[in-house]
């Protein structure tokens, strides 16, 4: 019996080595992959295993007009964090698995439909810009976990850190979204943008997960 | 005149029972409304007591979401706001068609 079962477990050992040793375009040199809850269902974050693999779709694109799509600054605010693929699945592994944080796409609903990141929400970025007297911008705030008081004004102290997104580096859906937030009230120091959104999201060939 | 011996005999008996009977009953109204006075007492208590909450701790959420819960819920509310902005498009829509006209 106990033969079987150290077999067994070998076993086992050996497959879940093989399906890491089987990634060989990995995240980093330490990170093969990422399992993140999307949709109620589990979501491995990995890069495309092909190494001929190029990018078809509108993020092959360079060039749009500008304005108003132009290239938005490294910071956006003194205060409001700018993060990178791997502080985002951090982000993804600590806050959100905890229920702490919450990762944003704060595209309009016809972009998010063609793909977002595993493990984020669609929260478009008109419905923060339509202000706290907006029924939806309030049940919204209410459950990132800000308080209204009888006076009208908002106490984000137990609110999640959130991290936002959109297309890109010059896609302006995410920042008026975090500008809205801050005129709001959120503080600065629990709001994080992604600001190479999905564009350097896809070229580096991350899963995407169509809602 | 033995009738009337007898009736005396009797009203003495109908009237000890029908005091217990309407002193039965005063009893019992009297413990309904006392009763109905100590609910108002501990509705009254449980009013004050939730009136000395501040508004923050009164709107606090019972239980953190789970991821699923959270996403639903944000995902509710989008669709909401999105159907909202369709009836509010159709309304311009029919509000300007009715200026032309």
């Amino acid at each position: 019996m106990k033969k079987i079962l150290i077999t067994l477990l070998m076993l086992t050992g050996s497959w879940i080595i093989h399906a890491e040793d089987e990634v060989k375009i990995k995240i980093t040199a330490d990170l093969p992959y990422l399992d993140v809850r999307h949709n109620g269902e589990i979501v491995r974050i990995m890069r495309i295993q092909d190494p001929e693999h190029r990018l078809s779709n509108s993020y092959a694109k360079t060039s749009r007009p500008c304005p108003p799509f132009c290239v938005h600054p490294i910071k956006l605010t003194d205060k409001v964090q700018t993060v990178g693929v791997l502080e985002l699945l951090n982000f993804l592994d600590n806050q959100v698995k905890k229920g702490k944080g919450a990762l944003i796409d704060a595209r309009l609903p016809q972009w998010y439909e063609k793909g977002t990141i595993p493990g984020s929400v669609n929260i478009p970025f008109p419905i923060l810009t339509a202000g706290t007297e907006n029924p939806h911008t309030a049940r919204i705030l209410k459950l990132l976990g800000g308080n209204k008081s009888k006076d009208g004004s908002w106490n984000f102290e137990k609110a999640r850190e959130l991290m936002l997104f959109c297309n890109g580096l010059w896609c302006g859906q995410s920042t008026r979204a975090i500008k809205a937030l801050i005129k709001i009230g959120y503080p600065e120091n629990k709001l994080f943008w992604y600001r190479g959104g999905m564009q350097d999201w896809q070229l580096l060939g991350l899963t995407t997960v169509i809602p | 005149m033995k009738y009337l011996k007898k009736l005396l005999l009797f009203i003495p008996l109908i009237w000890v029972i029908t005091g217990c009977q309407q002193s039965e009953t005063e009893q019992q109204a009297n413990k309904q409304t006392e009763a109905s006075q100590q609910q108002v007492a501990v509705d009254e208590n449980k009013e004050s007591a939730s009136s000395k909450l501040t508004p923050l701790e009164n709107e606090q959420p019972d239980q953190p979401l789970s991821i699923d819960e959270f996403n639903d819920a944000i995902y509710e509310v989008v669709q909401d706001s999105i159907q909202d902005a369709v009836e509010n498009a159709v309304e311009d829509e029919v509000a300007k068609e009715e200026q032309q006209q």
